[in-house]
């Protein structure tokens, strides 16, 4: 009955059926497409944050480790690690022709860094190996705001300074020759660092031949969590090791959160498309009193009256879900045809890139949201079918079937 | 209670009134009707007397203020809704006035749809749908939805949907009501030749005096009573 109501027979579609059909159809569609948009930047840039912070970080309590050495040796013995590069961190003062920046500074050793995170990857100009003790790599951000290219010579000027003056010493701001320029879509990083060799930083902040930690790579398949607890319990108690999720978690809370308040927001889509079906089987009921009567009559129990409503309910939310689903699949696939549309309709080209660190729209896709939307299409959907159910439960069959 | 095992249905007493501004209106005012297996009686009376009232208690949609009804021996007026309803289904055939056939399934599933309500269709349900529906004089319109056929074949979907359940009485409140005489003549012959074939009994309400002489028993209802009419 429930499925006759919403196709009846020698007719193609009932409006009521497909406008409640379409209405949760666009909000599971809008759901998917959504959540594996979000899912497709946020893998990107766990990506991102993961390829620029290394696995796992190794620091010293004290501040500067000086045993370095021994330390990588000993990470370097564990069968999950795959690879190691000391490196050192701390601001400095920068400044190309009268302009200043006041940059974050990373000292590596090139080989080996390279070896732990992509840094090649995200070198846009110039070469990694170019990078020595004279010379430096600028990310785009900071080359932007000091006006600084390939050759550009700069001036740096480090809190030793501070210090040595302390002394009534002076001690002159290091030249350094701009050899390379790198982007690697963290905003943080883009904006305001620069690398230099580890020897230089050493010498920049005093370290003598201390480094401020150690990055690891674990071998592929490694558990991250395991590892870094292995290493925080084995290494001793002046060492402690944190992994690119602990060293992330209030950003990486933030994309959940995101995630989470975009589900909650768009599933509003649904809740209307539910009103929607709620009114139309009200309407439904108010029009089918006689035959709900006439079903009565015949021997129907007030129970089958009321599940033949939530039923329509219920159905509504499968072929929906499915064809929310399937839409949204067929949208995602065509997702940066979508995009040039778009930008072509703005008369905008690469709009995506304005804002985002990518050219194409990221997406992907998650089994758990998959479940998560269609049980609660599902739920709702039928939950709408409840009122008009409950009112065609109470008619009185005497009273529906003299309803004109 | 009777302890005739032919009387498929039985009223005692049947009190019914209503409730309005004022003062109550007291329709039926001590019913007593008897039905046997295979037996037919019409009921006449004038407009606003409480025919379908009656036909509404003794089937047990309005429940009795005072009085028995019996159906197949066992006293129903006392019975939860969900046993009346399974009991309803097995039976009662219904017939109305105005066909009420479900504009959304065609000629067959509304036939199929007593069936349906009481349980799961069985291949020999759907054989003996085509076969009451060939027999009604409607085989083929049988993928008909009801608003592609006439008034008369819709009565007589109508009259093989009453039927389907094999019921015990057949319950026909002014079947011809809404047809033209020629028509009306038809079903009319249809209902009582196919409750006689079929041995169900029938409660006929009808205005018109030449079809209720045609059932075994008539009575009309007058002032809340019913009262047997000499034949």
């Amino acid at each position: 009955m429930a499925l006759k109501q919403l196709f009846p027979t020698g007719k193609r579609f009932s409006f009521f059926g497909i406008m409640s059909i379409l209405g949760v159809m666009l909000g599971v569609m809008v759901l998917v497409v959504v959540q594996t948009v979000m899912n497709g930047f946020d893998k990107k840039i766990q990506e991102t944050v993961k390829d620029t912070a290394a696995d796992i970080r190794v620091y010293s309590k004290g501040g500067i480790l000086y045993n370095w050495k021994d330390v990588d040796k000993k990470v370097k013995s564990y069968d999950f690690v795959e690879a190691t590069a000391p490196f050192a961190q701390g601001m400095v003062m920068m400044k190309h022709l009268d302009k200043p920046a006041f940059p974050a500074v990373e000292g590596i050793v090139p080989w080996e860094e390279d070896k732990v995170v992509p840094l090649s990857k995200f070198i846009i100009e110039g070469k990694l190996d170019d990078l020595d003790d004279e010379t430096v790599i600028l990310s785009t951000g900071v080359a932007a705001t000091v006006g600084a290219e390939i050759g550009s010579k700069i001036e740096v000027y480090t809190p030793l300074m501070l210090e040595k003056l302390k002394y009534d010493q002076v001690l002159l701001p290091r030249e350094l020759e701009v050899v390379g320029l790198f982007e690697t879509s963290m905003n943080k990083i883009d904006s305001n660092t620069m690398l230099v060799t580890l020897r230089l930083m050493q010498e920049l902040y005093g370290l003598e031949r201390g480094v401020h930690g150690i990055m690891v790579k674990l071998k592929p398949g490694t558990n991250l969590n395991k590892a870094t607890q292995t290493l925080n319990t084995q290494l001793g108690e002046n060492i402690k090791a944190y992994n690119w999720m602990q060293s992330n978690e209030e950003f990486l809370f933030v994309l959940r959160m995101e995630k989470t308040m975009m589900f909650f927001i768009i599933l509003f889509i649904i809740l209307v498309a539910a009103f929607s079906i709620a009114s139309s089987l009200m309407t439904s009921v108010v029009r089918k009193t006689r035959e709900i009567g006439l079903v009565i009559a015949m021997g129907g129990r007030s129970r089958h009256v009321a599940s033949c409503f939530c039923l329509q309910g219920f159905i509504i939310g499968v072929v929906g879900s499915i064809l929310g689903c399937l839409g949204a699949v067929v949208a995602v696939y065509y997702r940066n045809t979508i995009v040039s549309f778009i930008e072509r309709l703005v008369h905008r080209e690469d709009i995506l890139q304005d804002f985002y660190p990518f050219k194409d729209l990221p997406a992907h896709y998650l089994f758990s949201d998959f479940v998560i939307i269609i049980t609660c299409t599902l739920v709702i959907a039928t939950l709408a079918g409840v009122l008009p159910a409950i009112r065609a439960a109470r008619l009185n069959p005497a009273e529906a079937l003299r309803n004109e | 209670m009777s302890k005739d095992s032919n009387i498929v249905l039985e009223a005692k007493g049947v009190e019914k009134s209503f409730s309005s501004p004022g003062h109550p209106i007291h329709v039926l005012r001590g019913v007593d009707l008897q039905l046997k297996r295979g037996e037919s009686l019409s009921i006449r009376g004038e407009s606003g007397v409480g025919k379908t009232t009656l036909l509404n208690t003794i089937t047990l949609l309005e429940r009795p203020d005072k009085g028995e009804i019996i159906w197949a021996g066992k006293r129903m007026d006392q019975c939860r809704n969900s046993n009346l309803a399974h009991a309803r289904g097995n039976l009662i055939g219904l017939i109305f006035q105005m066909y009420y056939l479900v504009p959304e399934l065609n000629a067959i599933e509304n036939v199929l749809l007593a069936r349906r309500i009481i349980g799961k269709v069985r291949p020999e349900d759907i054989k003996r749908a085509k076969y009451l529906l060939d027999t009604v004089g409607v085989s083929k319109r049988i993928d008909h939805l009801p608003t592609q056929l006439s008034g008369g074949e819709a009565q007589r979907v109508g009259i093989a949907r009453a039927l389907l359940n094999n019921p015990e009485v057949v319950i026909a409140d002014e079947p011809t009501g809404n047809l033209d005489e020629k028509t009306a003549e038809v079903v009319m012959d249809i209902l009582l030749k196919m409750c006689k074939e079929e041995n169900t009994g029938l409660i006929l309400v009808t205005h018109n005096p030449e079809y209720a002489a045609r059932t075994q028993r008539q009575s009309s209802l007058l002032h809340g009573k019913l009262k047997d009419n000499e034949k």
